[in-house]
């Protein structure tokens, strides 16, 4: 059903032919549109969106506030399906949660299981799927230290702040070991120092691996200082106005890197392109 | 907790026990009633009784019984509330006949049972689990139903397998609802299980207590009554130990 669209290329996907030159698409947005029932009618929030995410490719989506970006992850991650369009990972359409996909959802407090110890939120996703128990447990120890929480594997989330929380979500995603890793404003609670050190630390596996990340973010910073490729979704209904390529090499430092020129430049495009999408939305919403 | 705060837990939780116990002690040694007879008679036969023979004899069939019809009832709650929380359809189709075989008192279908199955302990058991099992399935149901739809997502999204969603996230996640049931049915229980026992029965703590009431052993009733009491408080006070051991994840403000 939709070989008519096959082949051609979505309304800002220019630059993305470009950027991601020959490399395999991994993710593939197709012309997706997502529809609510919303009180008898329906209200339209995504239209025509499509892009595409490479093998090993960080990609950050920015945006307005209510533009739809959790929307648009929810179809990424197989939790919702489009109203029309469609998304394909490996050329396969997405029907369901895929194998291999981890989600940092945006509601981090309410995404892991109050019920169950730090430990066994972040081992649930590895449980009945053949890797030993002393693997399983080396994994939630490695994932746990590398989000900066060593040993708290016993604590009950409440006993957690919403920053380490955060954290724990994240390390849920990075022990399950997966090839594409979607984050919906992952680091909102955590303070600055620990968010610089997140954001490398993802930066870091995903250079060192194969994983393809794509990170939902309102920081402009963080959005320029991690991505190969930054969307701007806005509108509404919402659609891709923006596609920036970000050529600053694959090795990037929180200082060095912030304090280029080029970095000042993207910036200032970014915000200006997201001020845009803003009062556009504005506009729209209007009576 | 050390010693001294055990102590003083105990002292809080029984002082009004305590007194009441005196005031019986005092009462029923004084006014010489037949149906009232002294504490120190009724002890005396309490301690016969139910730490000779009769324990054998009475309390074990009955807790038997009553052990099996509730374990059944969780058994059956649990995974038929599972079963009808995941398929919404299913739910609409049964709900509405659970919400009215739970109004039902259980004991009105006593007759029933022992004409259609006879008076033998399946059939005691068979209506101890039949009364214990509404509130259980009911708000096992609702329980699952309320879990955030956020949590269940996330399990989704991880592809977690349905033996561990069934396991740790649906009921644990749907606990607090669960424990309001099984505490409703423990009393339903005892009730079906005394009733249970009135009726055509051999042994039986509730067969002792109508025995020993139609034989005039006022004594030996009372220590019957006693005992029931007894069981009722420390199944309750058992079943709230293991509660709050389940629920010890939550706030303890909110409980
Ligand atoms: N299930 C739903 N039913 C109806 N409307 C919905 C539903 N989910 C989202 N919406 C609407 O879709 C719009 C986009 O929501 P979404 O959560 O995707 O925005 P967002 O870009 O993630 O915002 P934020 O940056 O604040 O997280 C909002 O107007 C929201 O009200
Ligand atoms: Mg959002």
């Amino acid at each position: 059903m939709n070989n008519t669209v096959q082949g051609r290329t979505g309304p800002a996907s220019s630059v993305s032919a470009a950027a991601s030159g020959s490399a395999v698409a991994v993710l593939d947005v197709r012309r997706m549109g997502v529809s609510f029932e919303d009180g008898g009618k329906a209200k339209e929030i995504l239209r025509d969106v499509s892009f595409r995410i490479s093998a090993k490719e960080f990609v950050c989506i920015v945006g307005p506030s209510g533009a739809g970006k959790t929307t648009l992850v929810r179809c990424l991650a197989g939790l919702s399906r489009p109203t029309s369009g469609s998304v394909l990972l490996d050329g396969e359409p997405v029907v369901g949660p895929p194998a291999r996909l981890a989600l940092v959802a945006q509601d981090y407090s309410r995404s892991l299981m109050p019920w169950l110890r730090v430990r066994d939120n972040v081992r649930l996703p590895l449980r009945g799927k053949g890797i030993s128990a002393a693997e399983q447990n080396a994994r939630v120890a490695r994932a746990l230290g590398a989000v900066g929480l060593p040993g708290a594997e016993e604590l009950y989330p409440r006993q957690l702040s919403g920053g380490m929380q955060q954290r724990v979500s994240i390390a849920r995603a990075l022990a399950y070991d997966p090839e594409i890793l979607i984050m919906d404003e992952p680091f909102a609670s955590v303070d600055a120092q620990t968010r610089a050190e997140l954001e490398d630390l993802i930066m870091q596996l995903q250079r060192a691996s194969q994983l393809s990340v794509v990170l939902i973010t309102h920081d402009i910073d963080e959005s320029v200082y991690l991505s190969d490729r930054i969307l701007v979704l806005g509108g509404r209904p919402a659609g891709i106005l923006q596609e920036y390529a970000i050529d600053l090499g694959r090795t990037r430092d929180q200082l060095e890197t912030k304090a280029l020129r080029q970095f000042a430049e993207y910036r200032s495009e970014v915000f200006r392109s997201i001020q845009a999408a803003s009062a556009m939305m504005r506009k729209d919403d209007r009576p | 907790m050390n010693a001294g705060n055990v102590m003083r837990r105990l002292f809080v939780s029984a002082w009004m026990a305590l007194v009441f116990i005196t005031v019986i002690w005092i009462a029923t040694t004084q006014i010489r009633s037949p149906f009232f007879p002294p504490l120190p008679i009724v002890l005396t036969s309490f301690s016969n009784t139910w730490f000779g023979a009769g324990f054998m004899e009475h309390v074990v069939p009955s807790m038997i019984n009553l052990g099996a019809g509730l374990a059944a009832a969780l058994a059956l709650g649990l995974g038929l509330g599972v079963a009808l929380a995941s398929f919404p359809l299913a739910n609409a189709l049964v709900n509405p006949y659970a919400q009215f075989l739970r109004a039902l008192p259980g004991v009105a279908l006593l007759p029933l049972m022992l004409m259609l199955m006879g008076t033998n302990d399946g059939s005691k058991i068979t209506l101890i689990a039949f009364g214990a099992l509404w509130p259980i399935l009911l708000n096992t149901i609702d329980g699952i139903r309320s879990i955030a739809p956020e949590q269940r997502d996330s399990a989704r999204a991880y592809r977690v397998t349905p033996f561990n969603v069934v396991f740790r996230v649906l009921l644990p996640g749907a606990f607090p609802r669960i424990t309001v049931g099984i505490r409703l049915s423990i009393s339903i229980a005892l009730v079906l299980m005394v009733g249970s026992e009135y009726y055509g029965a051999t042994h039986g703590i509730g067969f002792y207590v109508l025995q020993a009431k139609q034989t005039f052993k006022t004594a030996d009733m009372w220590s019957g009554v006693l005992l029931l009491g007894l069981i009722g408080y420390v199944l309750t006070t058992a079943y709230s130990a293991i509660e709050r051991r389940i629920l010890r994840w939550r706030p303890t403000d909110d409980r």
